[in-house]
């Protein structure tokens, strides 16, 4: 054999090693859309019948443990949730430059992460660490002109606005908690107050965890030690995404919203890497928002154990 | 052998550690006898250095391997270093200054049929510390020299050599959800494959390889399904006293790894080289380039050039310079339709225009070197760099603005006998941004072959927070002997980033002593 016809056949076989290369092409869909949810496990219960229907507000605290000014951001949050009560729905989103680990840190008093992968989806998407932390949303306003991030400072005066509009839709929230098998349901209902047609809606449902103790950085005294507070009180603590960073739709644009939408989802904790969690603490929290604008239409609360 | 001990210096942001030392050692054993070769390297990481992956925590010997070659083969069992092409698609490799390796545990066949045609076939799995990873790769390569295969070019002025690789990974099935309601339909054999060509004519020089990576939904990019390309074009210029090169790069969706859920260093099939310079002097390395494998286009140009020996600018012996700049950016990513977001898990992801060059900007680095020798025994070495470093996306420092960076270095070497020298770095980093202005000098003395000493500090003087305004002295001694090398040195040492080959690894702040032995019999 010559050293040409050694090519021919060497490019031969590489071709051929190509064509039988192991490869699994995959075509749309590249998911498999819902997944069977087993309802038999979670009833659908009854919603109560609501009569005075008013907007609630969702402030996003973006914040992180190495933020010397968050502790007094967080503050903010806590005042205004007292002062609106059930009006205003509050959780603390750890994300970005000051809520990273070092390696280093594995094993110090620093060692503990709260980034979600749907809080850093979120941070990233908004450029709220970008602006610095503490910042934060109301409702998601102001996108996408860029007029989402809204400093400590600013938040009274927009959930004030915020809360003052009239409400397009309702949102009413059950949750059932089985502390024996670990088992969580959460049953969410959708009413359209009108006809909301040309708009897709998603919602969004969220696990959010108080009073957890680590250590925070501070700068004010008047809050507590400086530079750090080693038992630092963690409140609306965003844990994770029970329905994905960005929700699944409760209205398509195609449609016309017109009967209520009753979605239902069982989780265990420990399927969401949330095993370190204390039920008794945590709250679910369920947002509804425009799919284009990312405008939060309403929110809702509740409680894993009553 | 490296050991550390540490001192808390909380003002630095260095933490002790409860061992109070901590050591990372290797030792390589090899044996060879006429077409047998085998070896292994013992590690050791008790516990493993700050900064290096706390996983790596134990003893043992990850590295082992028996090779033998007879006539037109070679076969070698164990593990694995190995590299096709540009390694674009496939590259095995350790690098314990960065606590790197990617070795793949399985067998590799090495085929010479005839002069100028090589093929290489490999199978394994890859290290994963102290473990494997979860996935098989396997790949073939195949190199032909054409100046080899064809007669009448044997002799030619032209050279060109062609070759062409493909991988495949195989892993699993998993339960991936990119929400609770949608399972993520998973390849589970992923294909790359790639083509290359060198040409060289006369004094010049062309190298070009091409790689396609099929879907691969994976940690380091959401989950999406497109397709990753590579392009890397390399072209070059020689003659005495000037050399020029130019490289090109593109790189979209090319993070392939043999884990879809891995998104640290670890466990990569291939290696996709940076084409930024790669500086030495402490300070020019301070805002390191890291490659991003996902989504970068850039290009880097190089030019040496000697001034002549006997002329004004060249003195007695002549003068070295050395220009070279490099500039990255993103690419192009628009949304695959108006309901998909950019990135979104569970879609295509993106799509993006080949040639088009992305807003963001990554990295800008001018830089210029010349070197003088003036007379026997005084040298001297001008630096000067100009950078632009995008630290939210290279270090992940979100929300952190561009650093705008001039670094001057003067390096004089004074040689007061012919083996006693003595020699004096100062560096001045300038800018506004990340912790602001550093000045670096360095005193070292060595009296070679053996003895050397050296005296540094760095003063971060222009830090914003004048609280932060430190000083990391730091103090080396070595002893030379034969191949023997131990050094001690005491000091402070910053947080930073070292990279090598566009791989990066973070450097946690420390205080203390570090001692270091190498040696080789």
């Amino acid at each position: 054999m010559t050293r040409l016809n050694y090519l021919k056949s060497a490019i031969l076989a590489v071709s051929v090693s190509f064509i039988i290369a192991s490869c699994d092409k995959i075509d749309e869909p590249y998911v498999i859309h819902n997944k069977p949810i087993d309802t038999s496990a979670c009833p659908v219960p009854e919603f109560p019948v609501v009569t005075a229907h008013y907007k609630r507000a969702l402030l996003e605290d973006y914040t992180g443990r190495k933020c010397v000014n968050c502790p007094g951001a967080a503050i903010t949050a806590r005042d205004l949730k007292e002062k609106y009560e059930d009006s205003l729905v509050v959780m603390a989103v750890h994300a970005g430059y000051f809520a990273e680990i070092k390696t280093s840190e594995i094993g110090t008093i620093w060692g503990y992460d709260f980034r979600t992968e749907a809080g850093t989806a979120w941070d990233d998407f908004f450029k709220v660490g970008a602006l610095g932390n503490p910042n934060g949303m109301v409702n998601r306003k102001g996108y996408p002109a860029n007029q989402q991030v809204l400093p400590p400072g600013a938040w009274a005066n927009a959930v004030k606005n915020t809360i003052a509009e009239a409400p397009l839709m309702d949102l009413q929230l059950i949750t059932e908690y089985n502390a024996a098998e670990d088992k969580l349901c959460i049953h969410a209902k959708t009413s359209f107050l009108q006809p909301i047609s040309g708009r897709s809606l998603n919602l969004i449902l969220l696990v959010i965890e108080d009073n957890i103790v680590q250590a925070q950085k501070n700068n004010n005294a008047a809050i507590g030690p400086t530079p750090d507070i080693l038992d630092y009180n963690h409140m609306h603590v965003m844990r994770g995404a029970v329905n994905g960073t960005w929700g699944t739709p409760v209205l398509l644009k195609e449609n016309t919203s017109a009967d209520p939408v009753v979605k239902s989802y069982p989780m265990k904790f420990e399927s969401f890497n949330m095993n370190t969690i204390v039920p008794e603490n945590c709250h679910v929290i369920a947002f509804v928002y425009d799919v284009d604008t990312k405008e939060v239409l309403q929110a809702a609360e509740a409680s894993v154990v009553e | 052998m490296d050991a550390q001990y540490y001192k808390v210096d909380s003002a630095i942001g260095a933490n002790g550690v409860p061992e109070k030392m901590l050591m990372n050692s290797w030792t390589n054993i090899t044996y060879s006898s006429g077409n047998f070769n085998a070896g292994l390297r013992y590690e050791t990481y008790l516990n493993p250095i700050n900064g290096y992956d706390p996983r790596y925590k134990g003893t043992g010997i990850p590295y082992w391997f028996v090779d033998y070659k007879t006539g037109q083969f070679q076969v070698t069992a164990g593990h694995i270093y190995e590299q096709f092409g540009n390694g674009t698609i496939f590259r095995t490799y350790e690098e314990h200054n960065l606590g790197y390796d990617n070795s793949l545990n399985g067998i590799r066949v090495k085929f010479n049929p005839v002069k100028g045609i090589e093929f290489k076939g490999i199978y394994g799995t890859q290290r994963y510390f102290w473990d494997k990873g979860p996935g098989i790769v396997r790949g073939g390569d195949a190199e032909f020299n054409i100046n080899d295969l064809v007669a009448s070019l044997e002799d030619s002025k032209l050279r060109l050599q062609v070759g062409g690789s493909f991988v495949s990974k195989y892993q699993a099935d998993e339960e991936i959800y990119n929400g609770n309601q949608e399972k993520l339909i998973l390849p589970l054999n992923v294909a790359a494959g790639s083509g290359r060509i060198n040409i060289g004519y006369g004094n010049f020089g062309l190298n070009a390889e091409y790689a396609q990576k099929m879907n691969d939904p994976n940690a380091m990019n959401n989950f999406i399904y497109k397709k990753g390309e590579s392009l890397l074009l390399t072209a070059s210029y020689n003659q005495k006293g000037l050399g020029i090169i130019v490289q090109a790069k593109r790189l979209d969706n090319m993070n392939y790894k043999s884990k879809r859920t891995e998104n640290g260093s670890v466990l990569d099939i291939n290696y996709l080289p940076a084409i930024t310079k790669q500086h030495t002097y402490t300070l020019a390395a301070v805002y390191p380039y890291a490659t991003q494998p996902n989504n970068e286009m850039g290009l880097e140009a190089q030019v040496n050039y000697k001034i002549k020996k006997n002329t004004i600018l060249g003195g007695k012996y002549g003068t070295d310079i050395s220009i070279n700049f490099s500039g990255i950016n993103s690419i192009v990513k628009d949304r695959v339709n108006d309901s998909t977001l950019l990135d979104e898990s569970g879609t295509l992801g993106y799509t993006s225009p080949f040639l088009k060059i992305g807003d963001v900007k990554y990295f800008r680095d001018f830089n210029i070197e010349i070197g003088h020798k003036f007379n026997n025994g005084f040298k001297l070495l001008f630096t000067y760099v100009y950078e632009e470093y995008n630290i939210d996306v290279i270090e992940g420092h979100t929300g952190e603005p561009l650093v705008y960076a001039d670094i001057f270095v003067a390096d004089i070497t004074y040689k007061i006998t012919p083996t006693k020298a003595i020699r004096l770095e100062t560096q001045a980093l300038i800018t506004k941004e990340d912790e602001g202005d550093w000045f670096m000098g360095l005193l070292e003395y060595t009296v070679a072959p053996k003895w050397f000493v050296s005296v540094a500090d760095q003063w971060n003087y222009g830090n914003e927070d004048t609280e932060r305004r430190f000083h990391y002295p730091l103090v080396a001694v070595a002893y030379n002997n034969d191949a023997n090398r131990i050094q001690l040195s005491y000091g402070k040492q910053r947080e930073g980033i070292v990279c090598v080959g566009g791989v990066c690894r973070n450097v946690p702040a420390s205080n203390g002593f570090t001692l270091s032995l190498t040696t080789s019999f």
